[in-house]
């Protein structure tokens, strides 16, 4: 049966976060969960803001690599962050359009279930 | 329902333009209006004429009850005496997108499909519209008017390098779209047609998504100086420098005394200053209209 590019996006979503914050462990798990949302929460707006090459190399240099593996897997792509960075830098334009919208809907999905899962601690 | 009363209006942003469509799910929690099938920002039609009664001193209840012109052109409410409005306002559809350019600052962004739809809605009322041609265009290519200052053969919009050609339909159709947008003011049409951009639609369309200005806002604790829990949030504007267009004409007229050319004159003639949508009091909405002149 048919599913929707979006509920695609919603089932890989919600097992990539939900594996993330299960394997959160230690002393410092709060601090954890707390970067990872905050991170998460603001990945779509810097895809819109700056482009998803630079938003991908930005998420990288600040030890996001977390949140690009979560990107990754709920677009289903098959290969290391490494491939996946070097398809986004050295795609054709018109590829590069559709790589960004869909990046763009699936870290929403990723800040979507995030923001679900991830209580706010004071 | 083009008739003798129908005219343009043509919409120039001053500062990014908030016209909000409620609570969004995705990133953005609070997007912008925009068209269904086209996914392009608009302004309803509905928000236009609210904020031009307001102008005219005409809001909803007393503004309107005094005035028999008033009256007729945006209706009473009422069980006994109500009247529906006669002036009719399209949506105002974008015509340029304005995006970040490295050469010329920005560029004035529109589409094949753009200038289509601009000619279906406006041959007719307005003159000079039939004589112009879509330009032909596909995949990664930009058409320039050939004073164009975006670059020579490559235009560096945002992130996007595109190929770019200099063509004479381009040039005219700057001309014209400036002559609608700054009638009175010849140093902005002349800065208009330097930076006029035809792009494909599909990258019209992505620009439409992407290019638009998303603001990160914040409410700060009292308490203690910093962000309040839950208070981050992102809200979508459509970029200063926008232009956007679209028609209004009067309907039949239910107050005896009034006549249709009176209303189009009296409430939509000349260039108004105007503050459309939402998130005013942070600078947001604030238009110059320009209805077509008679």
């Amino acid at each position: 049966m048919t599913v929707t590019r979006e509920q695609c996006f919603a089932q890989r979503a919600f097992k990539a976060v939900s594996d993330r914050i299960d394997g959160f462990g230690g002393s410092d798990r709060d601090k954890k969960l707390k970067e990872y949302k905050s991170f998460v929460r603001s990945f779509p707006a810097l895809i819109q803001s700056c482009g998803l090459a630079q938003a991908l190399a930005f998420a990288i240099s600040k030890n996001h690599g977390d949140v690009v593996e979560d990107l990754m897997a709920t677009l289903d792509h098959q290969g290391n962050s490494q491939d996946f960075q070097e398809s986004v830098r050295t795609c054709q334009l018109r590829d590069y359009m559709r790589k960004s919208r869909e990046a763009m809907d699936a870290a929403g999905w990723v800040k979507r279930y995030a923001d679900g899962l991830i209580e706010d601690k004071e | 329902m083009k008739d003798k009363t129908s005219k343009s209006y043509w919409i120039h942003a001053l500062s990014p333009l908030h016209v909000g469509s409620g609570r969004g799910v995705g990133h953005i929690d609070l997007p912008i209006a925009r068209e269904k099938v086209t996914n392009w920002p608009y302004i309803p039609g509905s928000a236009l004429k609210g904020v031009i009664a307001d102008h005219h001193d005409a809001s909803a209840g007393k503004g309107r009850e005094d005035c028999a012109k008033k009256k007729a052109a945006f209706g009473t409410a009422g069980d006994d005496s109500s009247n529906a409005g006669a002036l009719v306002f399209s949506d105002a559809r974008i015509v340029c997108l304005p995006v970040q350019s490295l050469y010329g600052t920005f560029a004035w962004c529109t589409s094949p499909m753009v200038l289509r739809q601009l000619i279906r809605d406006l041959t007719g009322i307005v003159p000079g519209l039939e004589d112009l041609k879509v330009p032909s265009l596909s995949g990664e290519k930009a058409l320039a008017s050939k004073k164009t200052v975006l670059g020579d053969d490559t235009l560096y919009l945002q992130d996007l390098d595109v190929p770019m050609e200099g063509c004479d339909y381009v040039g005219k159709w700057a001309e014209f779209l400036a002559g609608q947008v700054f009638p009175e003011d010849e140093g902005w049409r002349g800065e208009f047609d330097k930076r006029f951009v035809v792009l494909s639609d599909e990258v019209f369309n992505y620009l439409s998504e992407m290019g638009t200005q998303v603001d990160a806002r914040i409410r700060i604790d009292p308490e203690n100086g910093v962000v309040a829990t839950g208070g981050l949030w992102y809200e979508e504007a459509l970029p200063a420098e926008a232009v956007l267009a679209g028609m209004v004409w009067c309907d039949k007229v239910t107050v005896k005394g009034v006549s249709e050319d009176e209303l189009v004159k009296g409430f939509c003639s000349g260039k108004l200053c105007l503050q459309v949508g939402g998130k005013a009091t942070v600078g947001r909405g604030r238009v110059s209209l320009s209805f077509q002149e008679e």
